[in-house]
C-alpha cells in the first residue's frame, strides 16, 4: 500500500530517521513493557527446553563414552537417571514454552487490536477518505496478526538462541578451552549468514510483495469487471495479461528461492565444518592425552547440538523482514494524529440546543488537495426548516455535511448549531444532536435489527420496527426469509441501494436528533417509494433543522429553501419558484429534468 | 501421512520435477546418514587409541559430503520454488478461466472477496504444500525406514524402540487433535470470527462515529477480545500438551536407544562400534520428521485454502455453451429476439424474479422495459446476455434457442451499456478498446466523440493515456456511462441492451448522455431497461413489469390512456417533477 505524503504527519516522521526495519522492531519490543514477568517466564522455559534437549543428547553420549572405556552397568545408573530426568524436563518445558509464549502473544495482540480500533476511530473519516477504508482496516488487522509471529516465536527464541549456546560453549570449554575457541567462529558464521544477506532478502521481499500486490489488483480487476469481460468477449486478452503478471511473480519467487537456497546451504555447511573442526581438534587432544577419551563422544554431540538454537535464529530471521515491515505500517497508523480533537474543557451545553444551523464565511480545503473545496460559504437553516444543497458533483455539497459533522475543522469562518460553535462542543455531543444519512451506506455484518439499533442501543424492538415502518423498510424486511434477523452480508451486497438507503433512514429516525442531514438519501429509490418517503419525512422535519443534498428534482422540491453551490461558493439561494424565475445556474442544473418531465406529461 | 489426493492431482505436468525434488531430498538425507556413520567410525578409531592420521581420510570425506550437501540444499530450494511456481501459475489461470466460464451469474451468490482470496492468497498458500511438504513427506517415510532397518540389523531391541518412537512423532499430533476434536478447533474459529467483527467495525467506522456508537462498540469488542483470550488460554494449555508429547517422543527415542545400547555393551551383548552407530544415526531418524512437522504447519494453510479452490473448480456453470457453429465457423444470429413463458429464480428457494414472461423484440425495434425496483427489469437483461438460463420457458434469437447458439456468437451480437460500468485498471484508451480489440486510435476517438466524452478525455492531463480505475483517476457516474456508450459504439453490435442508470447523474451530464444514446440506438434492435420514464416515451413499445410479470405493454400514448400500471408510474413520477 503506498502512503500519500501528508504535510501534517511529515515532521513526526522526519524527527526520527530510522530505517523501516529497526523502527518496527523497537516498537514491537516497546509493546512488551507491560509483560516483563511473562516474557521472562517464556525465556526461562525456552532455555530449559533447549538446555534439556542438549543435556539429554550429551548424557547419552556420555554413557556411550563411559561403556567404551569399560564402565559397568552399575556405573551407568546415575547418568541413566539423569538422562531420564532430562527427557522429562524437556517434554514439560516444550509444553510450557509454547503455552506461555502464546499467552504473551495473544495478550499483546488483544491490546494492539484495541489500539488499532481507537486509532481508526480517531482518524475516521479524515484519514480514510484518501484510501479505501476497507483496505486500511483489513490490511492493518493482517499487519497486527503477523506480530503474533514476533511475540510467540521470535523474541524468546532469540534470547534462548544466545543463552543456550553460551551454556554449551561453557561445557565444551570446561572439557578443553581450545574446543570452545575452535567452534566460536563457526557459531558467528551460522548466525551471520542471514544477516549478510539481509539487505538482499529485504529487497527481494519487497519486490515479491509488490508483484503479489499487482497480481492481486489484476485479479480484483478481473473479478469486479467480470460482466464486462464476458459481455465484450475479452476473456482471452485478460487471461494473457493475468499470465504475464503471474510469471512476473514467479520470477521474483525464484530469485527469492535462490537467495534462500544459498543461505540455507551455507548455514548447513558452516555447521558441519564447525563440528568437523571440533572432531579433529578433540581427536588430537585425545591422542595427546589432554582429553579423557570417554568425553570424546560428548564433545562431538555438543558440537552438533550447539548450532540448533542458533539455526532457529536463522529460520526466524528469514521472516523478520516481513514482520517488521508489517509492524511499521501498523504503528504508523497508530501514531497518526487525529484530524479533529475536542477543545480543552469542552462540555455539553446545559440547556437544550436550538436546532438552528449557521454557516458563517466557511472556507475549507482538503489536506494536500489543491483548490479549497468551500470558499466563504454562509447560510442558515432555521428550526423546522429544510434546506436543499444543489450543484454539480464536486461543488462542495458533501463537504458541507462533513464539516457540520466535524469530520474536519474549517480553515476560516465557523459553523454553529443553536449558537454553539461546533469546535467548542464535545464531538460525542455534536454527533448526538445530528442524524446523518450518508451517501455511502455501510451495513454491519449483523442482523438488520441490530443494524438499526446501532443508532440507539436502548431502543426496543417495537421502536425499531416503527422507525423501519416510517422509513418504508418494514415491508421489505419482513418479506425476507428471516425478517429483522436477516444478517446483512458482505457490505450488504444482497440488498439493493434503495433498501440500504431505507435502513439508513430508519437508523436516523431512531436516533431522533434535532439536526438531520440527508446526503443523497433517496437517490436509489424508485419514484413511488421516493414520494412516499418524502411525505413521511416531511412530518418529521417539524421542529428540526434538515439539510438535504440531492440531484433529483422531486427531492429538491420538497425543501423549503434551495442553496446552489458552484465550485465551492454559494451562487444562488431561494425557493424553487424564485430560482426558476431568477437563478441561471439553478435553471440550467434542472433544465434536463424539467424538460423530460414536461415531455412525459404532454406527449 | 496426510496426503491430499486432489492437491497431488494438481501436480500433473510437473511430476518429473517433483520426482527430482524428492530425489534431491533423499540425497540430502543420505549425506546426513553417511556423515553419521563416518563420525561413528572416527570415534571408534580414536577410542581405539589410534592417532589423528587414522581419521584424516574420514574427516576429508565428511568435508566433501558437507560441500555436496550445501549444493544439494541449494538445488532443492530452487526446485521447490520452481515446482510450486509452475503449479500455481497453471492453477491460477485454470481458476480464472473457470470463473469466466461460470460467468457473472456465479458472483450473484458468491462473495467476490472470497473469490479474489481464492485466486490470489489461496493459490499462493499451496506453495508450501506442493513445493516443500509433498516431496518431504516421501523423504520422511523412506529415510527413517532405512535407518530403522540398519539399526534392526545391529540390535533388534533398539531397532524396535527407535521405530516405535519414530512412528509416535508424526502420529501424536494427529491423535491428540482427534482426542480434542472440536475442542481444539473451536477457539481458532472464535478468533477468526472476532477478527472479522473488528474488520467489519473498522470498515464501517464513519457510520459508527456518526451514530455515536463507536466508543460503545469499541468497548464491547475489547471485552469480547479479553474474554476470548481467557478462554483460549485455558484451551491452549491442553492443546499445547501435544508439543510436550512430541518433544518427549524425540528425546526419549534417542535416549532409550542409547541407554539400552550402553547397558548392553556393559553386559557384553553389543559391540561398541554398533553402539556408536546407534548414537550418531538414531538422531538422524528424527531429523526428517521434525522438518516434516515444520513443513506441515506451512502446508496446512494450503489444505485449508484448497477447499475454496476445489469449490470453484467443481462449480457447474449455470449456462452451458453450445458447440461452435458447424465447421467451426462463427455465425451471427439475427432476427427477432423472444422470451417464451420464461420463469426464472435466482436460487431455488427464492420467489421468481420473472414469472411466465413472454416478450418479442423484432429486428430494429426499440422496446422499453419499465417497472418499479424489484420488478425484474435487470433480470431480463441478464437473461438476454445469457448470464443465466431460465428454469422454465426459453429464449430464442431469430427462432434459434439461446442454448443452441454459441455464447461467443450470442454475446458478439449484443452491445451492453450497464447502469454501473466497470473501468479496468489501465488507460482510458485500453478501456475503450474493450469494445473492439483491433480498433484503430482514430476509430476510438471517433466513438468517444459520438459518445460526448472526447472533449472530457482530452481535458485530462494525459488525455487518452490517463490511467483509470481503482488505482488511477476517478471518473464520475456520468463519465463512466459515456465511456460505456463509446464501448458499445465501437462494438457496433446489431442488438443493444441499455440498462439505464438511476438518477445519480447531474443534469449537465444527463443531456450529454441522452444525446449520445440517441446516436447509439439508431438502427439497432434496442432494449432499454428504464428507471426513469423520460427515457422511454419514444420507444416503439413499452413493457411494464410488475412483480416479475408483464402487467401491460403497448405504446406510450395508448398505455397512458388505458390508465393502468404504466399510467400510475408516470403519474407518480410527474408529481415528483413538476
Amino acid at each position: 500500500m503506498t502512503t500519500i505524503a501528508d504535510p501534517r504527519t511529515a515532521p513526526a516522521q522526519s524527527g526520527r530517521k530510522a530505517t523501516r526495519f529497526s523502527s518496527g522492531f523497537w516498537q514491537l519490543l516497546w509493546m512488551i513493557r507491560g509483560y516483563f514477568g511473562l516474557m521472562a517466564l517464556a525465556i526461562v522455559t525456552g532455555v530449559l527446553n533447549q538446555g534439556a534437549t542438549i543435556a539429554s543428547a550429551a548424557l547419552g553420549a556420555y554413557m556411550v563414552g563411559q561403556v567404551a572405556v569399560g564402565a559397568t552397568a552399575a556405573d551407568l545408573r546415575t547418568p541413566a537417571v539423569a538422562l531420564g530426568a532430562a527427557v522429562i524436563l524437556r517434554a514439560v518445558m516444550a509444553w510450557a514454552e509454547m503455552w506461555i509464549a502464546h499467552d504473551l502473544a495473544y495478550r499483546i495482540l488483544a491490546e494492539l487490536r484495541g489500539h488499532l480500533y481507537d486509532a481508526l476511530e480517531r482518524l475516521a473519516p479524515g484519514y480514510l477518505i484518501r484510501r479505501r477504508s476497507g483496505d486500511v482496516a483489513s490490511a492493518a488487522m493482517a499487519d497486527i496478526e503477523t506480530a503474533e509471529w514476533f511475540y510467540a516465536h521470535t523474541v524468546g527464541t532469540f534470547v534462548v538462541a544466545v543463552v543456550v549456546p553460551l551454556l554449551a560453549f561453557a561445557a565444551l570449554g570446561v572439557m578443553h578451552w581450545t574446543l570452545a575457541l575452535v567452534l566460536l567462529p563457526f557459531a558467528f558464521l551460522v548466525a551471520g549468514a542471514p544477516l549478510v544477506l539481509r539487505r538482499r532478502a529485504a529487497r527481494q521481499g519487497d519486490a515479491l510483495r509488490a508483484d503479489l500486490g499487482n497480481l492481486n489488483a489484476e485479479v480484483v480487476d478481473g473479478v469486479q469487471g467480470l460482466r464486462e469481460l464476458v459481455a465484450f468477449g475479452s476473456q482471452r486478452r485478460f487471461l494473457a495479461n493475468l499470465e504475464a503478471h503471474s510469471n512476473r511473480l514467479v520470477r521474483s519467487q525464484l530469485l527469492y528461492g535462490m537467495r534462500a537456497g544459498i543461505e540455507q546451504g551455507a548455514v548447513v555447511a558452516f555447521m558441519s565444518c564447525g563440528m568437523l573442526s571440533v572432531v579433529a581438534v578433540a581427536a588430537n587432544h585425545v591422542s595427546r592425552g589432554d582429553l579423557d577419551p570417554a568425553y570424546y563422544p560428548v564433545v562431538i554431540t555438543l558440537a552438533i547440538f550447539v548450532f540448533i538454537p542458533i539455526l532457529a535464529i536463522a529460520n526466524v530471521a528469514q521472516s523478520l523482514g516481513i514482520v517488521f515491515a508489517s509492524a511499521e505500517r501498523a504503528f504508523q497508523l497508530l501514531r497518526e494524529p487525529a484530524p479533529v480533537t475536542d477543545a480543552p474543557g469542552a462540555t455539553p451545553p446545559d440547556s437544550e440546543v436550538e436546532p438552528r444551523v449557521t454557516f458563517t464565511g466557511v472556507t475549507f480545503g482538503y489536506p494536500g488537495g489543491g483548490d479549497p473545496a468551500l470558499r466563504d460559504v454562509s447560510f442558515e437553516i432555521a428550526p423546522g426548516e429544510t434546506v436543499a444543497l444543489v450543484g454539480h458533483s464536486g461543488a462542495g455539497k458533501t463537504t458541507c455535511a462533513s464539516l457540520l459533522m466535524r469530520f474536519w475543522d474549517v480553515h476560516a469562518g465557523g459553523i454553529a448549531i443553536g449558537g454553539y460553535d461546533v469546535r467548542r462542543l464535545p464531538q460525542r455531543f455534536l454527533r448526538e444532536i445530528i442524524a446523518w444519512v450518508p451517501q455511502d451506506i455501510y451495513l454491519f455484518n449483523t442482523s438488520l435489527r441490530e443494524n438499526i439499533r446501532m443508532a440507539r442501543p436502548d431502543a426496543t424492538d417495537t421502536e425499531i420496527e416503527s422507525a423501519a415502518r416510517t422509513a418504508l423498510a418494514h415491508e421489505f424486511i419482513t418479506e425476507m426469509p428471516r425478517g429483522y434477523d436477516t444478517v446483512a452480508g458482505e457490505r450488504g451486497v444482497q440488498m439493493s441501494g434503495g433498501q440500504r438507503q431505507r435502513i439508513a433512514i430508519a437508523r436516523a429516525l431512531l436516533k431522533d436528533s434535532p439536526v438531520l442531514v440527508l446526503d443523497e438519501a433517496v437517490s436509489s429509490l424508485d419514484t413511488r417509494n421516493e414520494q412516499e418517503l418524502n411525505l413521511a419525512l416531511h412530518a418529521l422535519r417539524q421542529g428540526r433543522a434538515t439539510l438535504v443534498i440531492a440531484h433529483r428534482l422531486s427531492t429538491i422540491r420538497s425543501a423549503d429553501r434551495i442553496i446552489v453551490l458552484e465550485e465551492g461558493r454559494v451562487v444562488e439561494q431561494g425557493t424553487h419558484d424564485d430560482l426558476l424565475a431568477h437563478g441561471h445556474v439553478y435553471r440550467s442544473l434542472i433544465a434536463a429534468q424539467t424538460e423530460a418531465a414536461h415531455r412525459v406529461s404532454t406527449e | 501421512m496426510m496426503i491430499h489426493r486432489r492437491i497431488v492431482g494438481l501436480t500433473i505436468g510437473v511430476r518429473r520435477l517433483l520426482a527430482l525434488s524428492i530425489a534431491l531430498g533423499l540425497a540430502v538425507s543420505a549425506t546426513w546418514v553417511a556423515q553419521g556413520v563416518l563420525i561413528a567410525l572416527v570415534v571408534r578409531r580414536i577410542l581405539d587409541g589410534r592417532g589423528w592420521t587414522a581419521i584424516a581420510g574420514f574427516v576429508g570425506a565428511v568435508a566433501g559430503l558437507t560441500l555436496l550437501r550445501a549444493a544439494l540444499i541449494f538445488a532443492r530450494e530452487v526446485l521447490a520454488k520452481k515446482v510450486s511456481a509452475v503449479v500455481k501459475t497453471k492453477l491460477r489461470l485454470r481458476l480464472f478461466a473457470q470463473l469466466l466460464l461460470l460467468g457473472p451469474g456465479y458472483l450473484e451468490h458468491t462473495e467476490t472477496g472470497k473469490v479474489q482470496a481464492t485466486l490470489v492468497d489461496g493459490v499462493e498458500a499451496l506453495e508450501s504444500y506442493v513445493g516443500y511438504y509433498l516431496p518431504h513427506a516421501v523423504v520422511s517415510v523412506v529415510v527413517p525406514i532405512c535407518i530403522v532397518v540398519v539399526i534392526l540389523s545391529l540390535d533388534p531391541l533398539i531397532g524396535v524402540v527407535v521405530l516405535a518412537f519414530a512412528l509416535a512423532v508424526p502420529l501424536i499430533p494427529r491423535i491428540w487433535d482427534r482426542i480434542l476434536g472440536e475442542y481444539g478447533q473451536r477457539h481458532w474459529a472464535a478468533y477468526s470470527s472476532l477478527d472479522a467483527q473488528f474488520v467489519d467495525s473498522m470498515q464501517g467506522m464513519v457510520t459508527l462515529k456518526a451514530l455515536n456508537a463507536s466508543e460503545r462498540r469499541g468497548e464491547r469488542l475489547r471485552a469480547a477480545s479479553q474474554e476470548l483470550y481467557r478462554a483460549t488460554m485455558a484451551q491452549l494449555s491442553i492443546s499445547m500438551i501435544r508439543n510436550g508429547l512430541v518433544g518427549f517422543a524425540m528425546s526419549a527415542g534417542v535416549a532409550l536407544a542409547v541407554g539400552i545400547g550402553s547397558f548392553e555393551v556393559a553386559a557384553g551383548e553389543l559391540g561398541i562400534a554398533a553402539l556408536l552407530i546407534v548414537l550418531f544415526l538414531s538422531a538422524e531418524c528424527f531429523r526428517p520428521l521434525v522438518e516434516l512437522d515444520a513443513y506441515w504447519h506451512a502446508g496446512y494453510m494450503g489444505i485449508s485454502a484448497s477447499t475454496g479452490i476445489f469449490e470453484l473448480l467443481d462449480s457447474e456453470p449455470g449456462v452451458r455453451d453450445a458447440a461452435a457453429g458447424t465447421n467451426g465457423v462463427a455465425t451471427s444470429p439475427g432476427g427477432t429476439i423472444a422470451l417464451h413463458d420464461v420463469t426464472f429464480r435466482y436460487s431455488s428457494d427464492a420467489r421468481p424474479a420473472l414469472e411466465d414472461v413472454s416478450l418479442e423484440i423484432r429486428e430494429g425495434e426499440t422496446v422499453a422495459i419499465v417497472g418499479s425496483s424489484g420488478a425484474g427489469k435487470t433480470t431480463v437483461a441478464s437473461l438476454l446476455l445469457r448470464f443465466f438460463d431460465p428454469q422454465e420457458g426459453r429464449l430464442t434469437f431469430g427462432g434459434t434457442d439461446f442454448r443452441d447458439i454459441p455464447l461467443d456468437d450470442l454475446r458478439r451480437s449484443i452491445g451492453y451499456v450497464s447502469q454501473d460500468t466497470y473501468l479496468f485498471h489501465g488507460t482510458i484508451e485500453d478501456n475503450l478498446r474493450i469494445g473492439r480489440a483491433d480498433a484503430t486510435p482514430e476509430a476510438i476517438r471517433d466513438a468517444a466523440g459520438k459518445a460526448n466524452i472526447h472533449t472530457f478525455i482530452q481535458s485530462l492531463p494525459n488525455g487518452y493515456d490517463t490511467v483509470v480505475g481503482e488505482r488511477g483517476a476517478k471518473l464520475s457516474g456520468g463519465e463512466r456511462q459515456r465511456i460505456a456508450i463509446a464501448r458499445a459504439l465501437l462494438k457496433d453490435a446489431p442488438v443493444l441492451i441499455l440498462d439505464e442508470a438511476t438518477s445519480n447523474l447531474d443534469s449537465a451530464n444527463e443531456a450529454a448522455i441522452r444525446q449520445a444514446l440517441g446516436l447509439l440506438t439508431r438502427g439497432r434492435t434496442t432494449i432499454i431497461i428504464a428507471h426513469r420514464l423520460s427515457a422511454v416515451v419514444n420507444a416503439d413499445r413499452i413493457v411494464a413489469l410488475d412483480n416479475g410479470r408483464v402487467a401491460e405493454s403497448g405504446r406510450h400514448g395508448d398505455l397512458l390512456l388505458r390508465g393502468g400500471h404504466y399510467a400510475e408510474l408516470v403519474r407518480a413520477q410527474r408529481e415528483g417533477a413538476s
